[in-house]
């Protein structure tokens, strides 16, 4: 292209072009000027030679390039001239960027996205339930999953799953698997297939069939190094040889996402017939254009059917449906709307309180900016020269703001493991570009604020002025941005004083047992293992721990207090029909007789229970004093007996009656629970508790004495009760400090904010002192009237703060423990922390103006 | 009455001024105009120059150094075959203007 090989070609010739041009220009105007006579009249009308001359050279240039490569030059200099002003500015918005682009990547990655299988919207999680009892939602049976297989009509396939772990003796040294035993089906439920190999054949899926596993993608690294030849290989898990089939992709997490093995479940017949063996937990695919709506009404129409035909087991019960992901992150959603809503407010603060700082930086220049208009610099120009320097400070912020993004995920994957779908986040495109969004956004309104402000100045007044300021100058649009800033703060103070105080209600809430002084710790086992086995074994290593020096008592349950919540299961009480003939549903523990010695529930009325070993005899059966008031008022339940299932297959005999106990978790009330004593047959991996003055010593005395009478099987999740009660925990503590933590960064952006526009309105203002002071004005009157006009902003701010507080705190709800969303103690101390900082950040330039000297106030102005 | 030439004829009127009269430097470019229409339309002589730039970079135009008749050094412009052709465009995008133009205030 011609045009533009001129255009570069003359880049050399510049100062020739220019000299030519000037010296063209100058004899045009003398052979006019002798022409007419008139010098004067020439060059009136000639024009304005300057600006020909610019627009003559820019025919030669990319004008438009050029002057905003100047632009960004000129913005640099500035930026360079001020450092504490650009490192504000740029580190208040990388802070607001980072923040936020974080718990947004969070939210995309966990509420936002699809789960990670084709046409996931399609995959619901089915469960069983009686609409009579709210508690009764159940896994399934697999007898009943065939019937619904059989029998519905709206789904493409339905499978189930249940997760074990599984001991691996295939190397040297026995290892502990998560393992998933899976139904027929279950690969084509999620159209996924093995990244390398194939799923289960119709044969391995059989009872009886051979033998065949599916690994992990970090199984497959860890174990195998990741090489192809895996397939074909065996492991030897509980002393059966597997065949590798397949190795899933990283991204197939369920139904865990720790989840190592799939093995089908080769169910056997006799367990097809069991329809009271409710445990697996079904997902189902939707054939296309069948809503979950029409499907829940097919399958309660087919259980109804069932509930017909097998009375005793299946009549009453229902389905309960939801949407896979709903079931994955549901629990999740409010903690992160809530992350949502304060990291939103932070950005608010951090764009407001750029704003502000650009402004009061922009009030300064004033006088430039009037002096380069009325030298010929077009709105245009000016305008592009304030966006130029909103993008260089939106670039350099959101540059450190997602590097910042960079770590806080980093951080967030390390710290939060029990997020669901927390391996999903992730730094990635659709980030970034939000993040570049936002900050070109941010340089937008950085710099329509004084781009406005500067087209509605007068421009005379301004030069006049010529820099100087004049009494009681307003300055709304700051002053109102920095009210915005309190009222933000003051907002997210109160939510921060509310999980504070429902932590402290938690911490402060006795949890009716003694959590101290207790090494907990599992031994692998699997459901593979005959019962009788299992109570034996569990028997051999009770024994083997008590008889470790220094501990005084050891037993175990099917779940750690306060940590683990209880599964309900339904009962019926011998010889009374519940009211309307429903089962009714309770909390269970089977845990051995010395529980409650070992973590300290106190019996308070009948002995406690004695363990039985001949499974066919009666448990006998402690209740809860909750369980006692429920279900027998006035009367004693010891003697009753308790039938668990509707044929009653597990009778108990309540023996005594325990203290309630916060079994369910530290925030969750003490429900009506029966503890039935036993050897834990049916549950083969449980939790054993060994109380001991020295806890975390005696743990490798309890390895080295399980290992002796279990040498085959891995020990793990040896921890303290009460370390596992923090951990519970960890999730509500985390959200407590970020939030705090947002507010605190609030606070402080808020507070300088006032303090730039106070100390700003002093800077103006000190002539008018000067002279008042020079006329006898007290200086506490000065303060006063400084503290008062930044009074009014705090206050209004934190009124604004208070009502926004106390809309939002109403969605916080479930959030909360122990408090009222409308705690007074959070409000009152959250806004009282807001004023307190708030006058302290006047208290400093009213000090400033009291110091004003009045004869150079008026010397310098 | 002085009018201020129609926006966008300029460069018109600079090939058409250089196609009929030759090479010529700025100041003759702006007489030339001025005189051809008995003053009626006035340029702002200064905003020839911006325009001649522009046509120099587009070749519509040729410019050297050469001493005027009063021995002053003057810059004179030249017609390209490239500025002939696009004079033929101008004038035709003028007409075809100039007769919309005139259809809207004929009366029917």
């Amino acid at each position: 292209m011609p045009e533009l090989w001129r255009k570069l070609s003359s880049a050399r010739r510049r100062v020739e072009i220019d000299a030519d041009l000037q010296e063209e220009m100058r004899t045009h105007i003398e052979m006019r000027a002798s022409d007419s006579g008139d010098p004067d009249a020439a060059r009136r009308q000639f024009g304005n030679t300057t600006l020909l001359l610019e627009d003559s050279r820019a025919a030669w240039g990319w004008p438009q390039l050029e002057s905003w490569l100047r632009d960004f030059r000129f913005a640099l200099r500035g930026l360079a001239r001020r450092p504490a002003f650009a490192a504000t500015v740029v580190f208040t918005l990388a802070l607001g960027i980072g923040a936020s682009s974080t718990i947004y990547s969070l939210i995309d990655a966990v509420l936002v996205r699809s789960l990670p299988y084709p046409h996931s919207e399609r995959i619901a999680f089915l469960e069983e339930s009686k609409p009579a009892d709210q508690r009764s939602h159940t896994p399934v049976a697999p007898g009943r999953l065939e019937d619904w297989q059989n029998l519905n009509s709206s789904f493409e396939f339905l499978a189930g799953s249940h997760v074990d772990s599984i001991t691996d003796t295939t190397g040297q040294i026995p290892e502990r698997l998560s393992a998933a035993f899976v139904s027929p089906q279950f690969f084509s439920v999620l159209q996924t297939s093995p990244s390398v190999g194939r799923v289960f054949t119709p044969e391995e899926e059989r009872y009886g069939g051979p033998q065949s596993v599916i690994i992990s993608d970090g199984l497959w690294r860890r174990r195998f190094a990741a090489d192809p030849n895996a397939l074909g290989r065996t492991l030897i898990l509980a002393d059966l040889h597997y065949v590798i089939a397949g190795v899933m992709p990283p991204q197939f997490q369920y139904p865990a996402p720790t989840t190592e093995i799939w093995i089908p479940k080769q169910a056997q017949p006799a367990l097809m017939q069991i329809r009271e063996a409710r445990f697996y937990q079904v997902i189902g695919r939707l054939k296309p254009g069948v809503t979950l709506e029409q499907a829940q009404a097919d399958l309660a129409a087919v259980q109804q059917k069932l509930g017909v035909q097998y009375p005793k087991t299946d009549s009453g019960w229902t389905v309960a449906m939801e949407p896979l992901k709903e079931r994955i992150v549901g629990k999740i959603r409010l903690v992160l709307w809530l992350l949502f809503g304060s990291v939103t407010l932070l950005l608010l603060i951090t764009c407001a309180n750029v704003a502000c700082l650009l402004l009061a930086r922009l009030n300064s220049r004033s006088a430039e900016i009037a002096t380069r208009r009325s030298l010929g610099a077009g709105r245009a120009a000016i305008a592009r020269q304030l966006f130029a320097e909103g993008l260089v400070y939106g670039l350099a912020g959101g540059f450190l703001g997602m590097a910042a993004t960079f770590a806080g995920i980093d951080y967030l994957r390390k710290r939060l493991p029990e997020i669901p779908r927390i391996s999903e986040l992730a730094v990635d495109t659709r980030m970034l570009a939000v993040g570049a969004a936002i900050s070109l956004l941010a340089a937008v309104l950085f710099s329509l604020a004084p781009i406005l402000q500067t087209f509605r100045r007068d421009l005379a007044a301004a030069l006049i002025q010529g820099g100087r300021s004049v009494v009681g100058t307003r300055q709304r649009l700051p002053r109102f941005l920095v009210s915005a800033q309190l009222a933000l703060a003051t907002a997210l103070l109160i939510g921060a004083g509310l999980f504070l105080r429902s932590l402290m209600q938690i911490h402060d809430t006795p949890l009716g047992f003694q959590p101290a002084n207790i090494l907990t710790l599992h031994v692998a086992g699997s459901f593979n293992e005959s019962p009788d086995s299992v109570a034996e074994r569990h028997r051999r290593i009770l024994d083997s721990l008590s008889a470790i020096p220094g501990v005084t008592a050891v037993s175990m349950s099917t779940g750690l207090p306060g940590v683990s919540p209880a599964w309900p299961r339904e009962f019926e009480i011998a010889g009374e029909a519940a009211p309307g003939g429903l089962l009714r549903f309770t909390s269970w523990r089977i845990v051995t007789s010395d529980y409650f010695q070992t973590i300290g529930i106190p019996l308070t009325a009948g002995r406690t229970c004695r363990m039985n070993p001949d499974p066919k005899q009666p448990f006998e059966t402690l209740v809860n004093r909750g369980f006692a008031a429920r279900y027998f008022q006035n009367r004693d339940p010891i003697g009753h007996s308790i039938q668990a299932g509707p044929q009653g297959d597990v009778v108990t005999q309540i023996v005594g009656v325990v203290a309630d106990a916060r079994e369910d978790g530290q925030n969750t009330e003490p429900q009506p629970m029966i503890y039935a004593c036993g050897f834990l047959r049916y549950w083969p991996d449980s939790d054993y508790l060994i109380q001991t003055r020295t806890p975390a010593g005696i743990a490798n005395s309890a390895r080295e004495a399980i290992r002796v009478v279990e040498p085959a099987r891995p020990v793990y999740s040896v921890r303290l009760l009460e370390d596992a009660l923090q951990g519970a925990l960890s999730q509500t503590r985390f959200r407590t400090l970020l939030i705090s933590l947002f507010s605190i960064l609030a606070l402080t952006l808020a507070a300088i904010g006032l303090y730039g526009v106070m100390a700003y309105m002093v800077v103006q203002r000190t002539r008018e002192i000067g002279i008042r002071l020079a006329l006898g004005a007290l200086p506490g009157q000065i303060v006063g009237e400084i503290l008062r006009s930044g009074g009014v902003l705090a206050i209004a701010g934190a009124i604004a703060g208070v009502a926004l507080a106390g809309v939002s705190a109403k969605l916080l709800g479930t959030l909360l423990y122990g408090v009222r969303p409308s705690d007074p103690t959070s409000f009152v101390s959250g806004t009282g922390v807001l004023l307190v900082v708030a006058l302290l950040s006047c208290l400093i330039p009213a000090r400033r103006a009291t110091r004003i000297d009045p004869t150079q106030a008026l010397r310098e102005q | 009455m002085r009018t201020e030439i129609p926006p966008g004829t300029l460069y018109m009127l600079i090939l058409k001024a250089l196609a009929r009269f030759g090479p010529m430097h700025g100041y003759g470019i702006a007489l030339h105009i001025q005189q051809t229409t008995e003053d009626v339309l006035v340029v702002e002589e200064g905003s020839l120059y911006p325009a001649l730039q522009r046509m120099l970079v587009k070749d519509w135009v040729k410019a050297e150094w050469r001493q005027t008749e009063n021995n002053r050094r003057a810059r004179y412009y030249t017609l390209t075959p490239l500025g002939r052709k696009q004079l033929d465009t101008e004038i035709r995008e003028f007409e075809r203007v100039m007769t919309a133009i005139r259809r809207v205030i004929q009366p029917a």
